[in-house]
């Protein structure tokens, strides 16, 4: 099987299956245009991504290498949040910073699932929380005037409860 | 040293995942550098949203994009609440708030004045009622979003109404649904509803659109 050579932002190498790799639409792009195949010795590196995440990242593609690729049409899918595999919940058991830099990598490296996932999973933390309790959680600080929230507490009026 | 063992054990636990610190350090960067154009290096290039957020703690370092794309995911009441979280997250839901209404506002609007014309030329409008539900209704967070849209909802009722008279004649007949003057009232109270939702248009050019629709269906109105 084909292996690609991945270089972390501090200088790891990982070598890992062309087929986990592709999970990356970013790693996959640079890889057909720039006509790598594997007997290149060419390295790809990732100057936003450091070892730590990069590691996780590569867990996760491999785990999800055979997935089918995800729908186009994001827009008419129902959003859920419900829907995230007992896999992928304890891969993500993880502290804040290390979710954060996920998001940030999926984003980066452009991997849809994972970046779906990761999204969901910071969702569900700020669902059905009050507005206290999700600053409590993502340690954010309230720079609203008294003023201000009574202006958005009128504006939310407008806001039909289903 | 410590730093190398650690790595290969750790490593070594996923056998997809081997470290090769010693590898030639030929990088795409240079093959980059000497064969692609500026194009090409700026594609390759690194995120220029990624790198603004150095410090890789805290939500809030997130980049736009992606806070919206949480926040897109949150039902109604939640959304409600993250508005009040800070002024990042409201500036945020704001933009959420647009992306989903901007653009839906103005079909609704359009779909209105499409009303006032078919009522005009006493066309069917069995399909524009058909037209609202799908284009509105269907969707689970418009549907239960602004009190606007329970009116509406009546509105295409009223106009079902209209096309099949003998339909619950009695029931509408005492509802008073059958004048024009009355379909006119209460399009003109539901655009005067959507101008009132301005402010949660942050971005000018889906205000200027929605103020725009608004006024074309007063003059629309006026016309009739």
């Amino acid at each position: 099987m084909p292996k690609i050579r991945l270089q972390s932002c501090d200088n790891d190498i990982f070598e890992v299956d062309y087929d986990v790799a592709k999970c990356s639409t970013t790693i996959k792009t640079m890889v057909d245009d720039l006509g790598l195949d594997d007997n290149d010795d060419e390295i790809v590196p990732l100057p936003n991504v450091n070892s730590a995440i990069l590691r996780k990242v590569i867990q996760w593609a491999t785990q999800h290498k055979d997935d089918p690729p995800p729908p186009e049409d994001e827009d008419n899918r129902e959003k859920r949040t419900d829907d995230i595999s007992s896999w992928d919940s304890d891969f993500l058991k993880v502290d804040q910073g290390t979710l954060f830099e996920l998001i940030l990598a999926a984003n980066y490296l452009d991997i849809k699932g994972l970046l779906d996932v990761t999204c969901k999973t910071v969702a569900n933390m700020i669902k059905g929380k009050t507005p206290e309790e999700i600053r409590k959680t993502f340690n954010i600080k309230n720079d609203f005037t008294t003023e201000e929230e009574e202006q958005i507490r009128r504006e939310n009026e407008w806001c039909e409860d289903k | 040293m410590w730093h190398r063992v650690a790595l290969v054990a750790e490593l070594k636990m996923d056998s997809a995942i081997v470290p090769l610190r010693n590898l030639r350090k030929t990088t795409l960067k240079r093959k980059i550098n000497s064969t692609c154009g500026t194009k090409a290096k700026k594609k390759y290039s690194s995120s220029n949203i990624y790198q603004k957020h150095e410090s890789k703690t805290g939500i809030n370092k997130l980049p736009t994009e992606i806070i919206t794309r949480i926040f897109e995911l949150l039902p109604l009441r939640s959304r409600k609440n993250a508005r009040l979280v800070c002024k990042y997250w409201y500036s945020n839901l704001s933009l959420v708030y647009e992306n989903l209404l901007g653009a839906k506002l103005s079909v609704l609007i359009d779909a209105l004045a499409d009303l006032l014309q078919k009522k005009k030329k006493n066309e069917n409008l069995v399909n524009l009622e058909i037209h609202i539900r799908q284009k509105w209704l269907s969707n689970y967070i418009l549907s239960s979003f602004f009190t606007l849209f329970p009116k509406i909802k009546n509105l295409a009722i009223f106009c079902h109404s209209l096309d099949n008279p003998m339909q619950n004649e009695e029931e509408l007949q005492s509802k008073d649904v059958f004048t024009l003057p009355c379909i006119l009232n209460k399009i003109i109270t539901s655009a005067a509803e959507i101008e009132k939702l301005k402010f949660f248009w942050h971005d000018h050019r889906h205000r200027a659109n929605i103020c725009e629709s608004v006024i074309s269906i007063k003059n629309l109105t006026r016309h009739v």
